[in-house]
């Protein structure tokens, strides 16, 4: 995970702990989570779909508190869904979106995690940062790739549509 | 003391706002949260006095709005996170704060202003070049060339200008030898360090050390005198003119 992560989320804490100690107490209990989450995971080759879903909600809810409401993700899909995918795989695609698109109050990025056809779908909308200081999110994918490879699953795909940039992330059972 | 906040993050925002807001003698006259909402703030109000500002905005970086606009009001920028920043910042002495910050690092950056309050005078340019990490880029140093039956290394502060005639590249150093060289004009250039050379037309790239006289010509042309001289009109084409005075203003 970017080190800018973990310094934006202490300079998120340091203005809740003044705004609501409750909500601060909130978040510190779920970034370490997150953090905790990241480092057990480097221990493992495969994550329950369960366990992925929880920590992306988890994920989700630091990003939700910096961004608000320019910021929306759906989760339509069951949290028992039986099956495995690469850890790290929902954090990842999430933080990609956000990172490569602008997330700001005239255009709100919209993230989806949804279950189709025996995998498990990310798409986001697509509106490209003009000055993008991030490189290239391919380092993340191909490692995603990797996983798959060496599971020999196929289906794994990443593209575009006018509108929207969408993964595919089979379910291994 | 009139005072803008570029913020993109909610909770900092609100928490900045705060700060300011809690300093004597300082009043918040907008918080801005995206380079659009920027722009549009700038067009719409007067000049505050003073800028804190965040790097990185949710759709892209700070300083496009103040390169854009030619902003000159004096700014303290902002960030948790950007080591690039931070190195580029400490080089040209530009006033940062780290993220978070405290009531005192607010009072601290407000007394240093009023004790410096000159204006702002940053490259925007080359500090987005900064932070991308293109500083890490190293330009050529050095070109080999043949004198007869010897071989030179020529360094390229050395050099004059390079520039093209017959579909050949040719090479014009300090002392005024001309060199063949090896590569086209394309390719040299991109080598080549941008602070020291231009590209002032389609055949010729120049070292700013060897510009003696710049006047202006017909068609927005300018029209240079290098030294060693050239044999035979030197011209900046229309549309690099502008790019090429920025450069000469760095």
């Amino acid at each position: 995970m970017n080190p800018h992560f973990l310094f934006n989320s202490l300079n998120t804490l340091a203005s809740l702990i003044y705004e609501s100690p409750d909500k601060a107490t909130d978040f510190v209990s779920k970034l370490s989570g997150v953090y905790r989450y990241v480092l057990k995971s480097n221990e493992k080759d495969l994550a329950t779909i369960k366990e992925e879903l929880e920590m992306a909600k988890t994920f989700v809810f630091l990003l939700k508190t910096r961004f608000e409401d320019d910021l929306n993700i759906d989760f339509e899909i069951k949290e028992d869904l039986e099956g495995f995918i690469p850890p790290l795989s929902l954090q990842l695609l999430i933080e990609n979106a956000v990172k490569h698109n602008v997330v700001s109050p005239d255009s709100n990025l919209n993230i989806k995690v949804f279950n189709k056809g025996g995998k498990v779908h990310v798409s986001n909308s697509l509106n490209k940062k003009e000055v993008d200081l991030n490189n290239s999110s391919k380092t993340g994918l191909n490692q995603i790739k990797q996983r798959y490879e060496i599971y020999k699953t196929e289906g794994f795909k990443f593209y575009k549509t006018d509108s929207e940039f969408i993964v595919e992330l089979p379910i291994i059972q | 003391m009139k005072v803008l906040i570029i913020e993109d993050e909610k909770p900092a925002a609100r928490r900045i706002k705060s700060l300011l807001e809690n300093t004597p003698g300082v009043s918040v006259v907008g918080v801005v949260e995206s380079v659009k909402r920027g722009k549009e703030w700038f067009n719409t109000n007067p000049s505050p006095d003073l800028i804190f500002s965040d790097i990185q905005l949710g759709d892209g970086l700070s300083f496009e709005i103040f390169k854009e606009l030619g902003i000159k009001t004096p700014i303290i920028f902002t960030t948790a996170y950007n080591e690039y920043a931070l190195e580029a910042f400490k080089h040209n002495s530009i006033a940062y704060l780290l993220k978070p910050f405290v009531q005192e690092d607010i009072n601290e950056s407000i007394a240093k202003f009023k004790e410096f309050p000159n204006s702002s005078n940053i490259n925007f340019n080359d500090l987005i070049a900064k932070i991308r990490g293109e500083h890490a880029k190293t330009y050529r140093n050095r070109f080999l060339v043949e004198k007869g039956d010897q071989m030179i290394s020529l360094q390229s502060n050395e050099v004059s200008y390079i520039y093209s005639e017959d579909k050949a590249t040719l090479l014009k150093d300090l002392a005024g030898n001309r060199f063949f060289v090896r590569g086209s004009l394309d390719e040299i250039g991109q080598e080549l360090d941008p602070r020291a050379f231009f590209r002032i037309n389609r055949s010729m790239l120049v070292h700013h050390q060897s510009i003696d006289k710049i006047s202006n010509y017909f068609g927005g042309t300018l029209k240079l005198e290098l030294i060693p001289s050239f044999d035979g009109d030197v011209s900046v084409s229309r549309r690099r003119v502008s790019e090429f005075k920025d450069w000469l203003n760095h």
